[in-house]
């Protein structure tokens, strides 16, 4: 119903933005989309953190390009090369792996654990809120006294039993690091739903005629997606830290493919003969991790958040 | 209890019509909040009113006298707590009282449409004019999509709007407030409902728009339109509406030709009201 709405809404304006000429006497038109990242472009360590991530995520897609080595092959005859050896910048690990090849792909991984999990947790919070908040009464009570169970319950430990039961495979690891993290993002499309609920134009909607998938699809979610976005890209960085956290204990990606937080643990070994071993995966953690909460506090000020945005 | 021989006399006035039922007849309409461990609100207590095709009924009152809980009512919008207790409403001959959810959206918008008091409130931040003018018309299939796109502009042109078609692709927090003021009320004509109910729309603007949105609410009666207008302003309800109902903590108090009760009230509160705003118009 709310499909075929939007697709004739959709194609309703394509169809006139030909008979619609355009007037040089107007401002341009633009939407709070736009003004958003107008806003955000203001704000300098934003734009050189977005920068980053961009760069990060190129790093992560065409790591198998980029990385002069697979993250897995060995070489003993060379293992534990120094940095700036002849053919491995940062050396090798203890089985002769080359260390800028693992760092490359352990981005991939990193991000790949990210974007699952944000993906389980949008999916999750989007609907239990959206429902939880529109629909209100009884299934407003028992969705948010799950949401309120989960929450009482240690995320990291809900974590690791889930990775326990699923596997330590990338897709495994983000899918428990979403499940075990929807749920501020559940309470929060929920109060937004709450709040916009109550707004003329959504009465307005209604006295136009939508009907209720359309009012919460149309006139609630649009509405919503900003404190999403924002809480999404808080939770990019959030989602690297378990990741790392949990390989770091052994319970994240399985060996041998490479995360930042089994570089870090292999290079704790050896932190005084080969120091870099440590530092550069570290170095590498913390940049990503600060890119992505720096998009996300230019993000939160774009929309005009506040500070629990 | 003067207020319930005026509701008396006004049904027998009003029914004596003769010839075609009313466009929209409300008849001992009673519409209360439930509220827990008290007794309920009674924010509508026994209001009866008709509106004909062309023609524009006021409903007047201070703030909390029921008068937009009143014409809610009529399009199944009621807030919170708030349910039809008692009454009839008849539209064109149906009851939309009995009528179901669907039914009474598929109404809405299409026959009855409803203009806000807050227009900047009462359009989707998310939505350019475009798609708040022709959505409902779609959603009733009113028109085909290129067709829709005529009609918003000739909307937008009506209400005063200018250059209607660059302004299709804006948002609403580009425009004006009085400009957001007048799109209110083209998404809500755009569709030529029968009936408009219009909640207080020339209070939240300034003078001029308000001139502008009264000739444009009198151009759509003249064309045929019906029109409930909420309002404390009884010299607004004077300059456009033919007939007017008074109503004073959700009942009616007074009912009848707007020249009739604002030259011979017979109510005390009338009185009072009318003192209150003429007084302010002999000022200029």
């Amino acid at each position: 119903m709310a499909g075929t709405e939007m697709a004739t809404a959709d194609a309703a304006s394509s169809d006139s933005d030909a008979v619609t000429p355009e007037s040089s006497s107007l401002p341009k038109a633009r939407s709070q989309w736009r003004r958003a990242w107008e806003k955000y472009c203001g704000n300098k360590l934003a734009v050189v953190s977005l920068v980053i991530c961009a760069l990060l995520v190129v790093i992560a897609i065409f790591a198998p390009l980029i990385a002069p080595y697979g993250y897995a092959d060995t070489n003993y005859d060379n293992h534990l090369a120094s940095a700036f050896s002849p053919h491995h910048l940062f050396g090798t690990d203890e089985l002769g792996r080359d260390i800028l090849s693992r760092l490359i792909f352990s981005t991939r991984s990193a991000l790949l654990v990210a974007l699952a999990s944000q993906v389980v947790a949008v999916v999750l919070s989007v609907v239990i809120g959206l429902i939880a908040g529109y629909a209100g009464g009884l299934a407003d009570q028992v969705l948010m006294g799950i949401t309120d169970v989960m929450f009482a319950f240690p995320a990291y430990l809900f974590t690791i039993i889930l990775v326990t039961v699923m596997g330590q495979s990338l897709l495994a690891v983000g899918l428990a690091i979403g499940i075990a993290s929807w749920v501020t993002m559940a309470r929060l499309v929920r109060g937004q739903v709450l709040a916009i609920k109550v707004k003329e134009y959504v009465e307005a909607g209604r006295a136009m005629g939508a009907g209720g998938t359309t009012i919460a699809t149309r006139y609630i979610l649009p509405n919503t997606l900003g404190p999403i976005l924002v809480t999404i890209s808080f939770g990019i960085p959030a989602a690297i830290i378990a990741e790392a956290g949990l390989s770091l204990i052994g319970l994240g990606v399985a060996p041998p493919t490479p995360s930042w937080g089994g570089l870090i643990n292999t290079g704790r070994s050896y932190i005084l003969s080969e120091p870099h071993m440590l530092v550069a995966p570290m170095v590498l953690f913390a940049i990503t991790v600060l890119a992505f909460s720096w998009v996300g506090d230019g993000l939160r000020d774009a929309f005009d958040l506040g500070e629990e945005g | 209890m003067s207020a319930f021989t005026d509701v008396t006399e006004a049904s027998t006035t009003t029914t004596t019509v003769p010839g075609d039922a009313p466009l929209l007849a409300v008849r001992d309409l009673r519409v209360w909040f439930d509220r827990k461990r008290q007794e309920p609100l009674k924010a509508v207590d026994g209001l009866s009113y008709t509106v004909d095709a062309g023609r524009a009924r006021a409903i007047v009152g201070e703030s909390g006298s029921g008068k937009t809980v009143a014409a809610r009512a009529v399009l199944g919008l009621l807030p919170g707590t708030s349910r039809i207790v008692d009454g009839e409403i008849a539209f064109g001959g149906r009851d939309l009282r009995s009528a179901s959810p669907e039914q009474l959206r598929r109404i809405r918008g299409r026959e009855i449409a409803m203009v806000f008091q807050n227009a900047s409130e009462a359009l989707n931040p998310t939505l350019t004019l475009e798609r708040q003018l022709t959505e409902h018309l779609l959603w009733h299939r009113i028109c085909s999509r290129k067709e829709a796109g005529q009609r918003a502009i000739q909307a937008l042109a009506d209400v005063g709007i200018p250059e209607p078609a660059a302004k299709l692709r804006m948002y609403p927090f580009q425009l004006s407030g009085g400009m957001r003021q007048r799109a209110m009320l083209a998404v809500a004509t755009v569709t030529r409902p029968k009936l408009l109910i219009a909640d207080e729309p020339t209070t939240a603007v300034d003078v001029t728009v308000q001139r502008q949105v009264l000739d444009l609410l009198q151009r759509l009666k003249d064309d045929g339109m019906a029109i409930v207008m909420i309002t404390h302003d009884l010299g607004v309800a004077r300059a456009f509406c033919d007939d007017v109902t008074v109503m004073y903590q959700g009942r009616q108090v007074e009912e009848g030709p707007i020249r009739q009760v604002i030259d011979n009230p017979r109510d005390a509160y009338t009185r009072r009201l009318l003192e209150s705003t003429l007084e302010v118009g002999h000022e200029h």
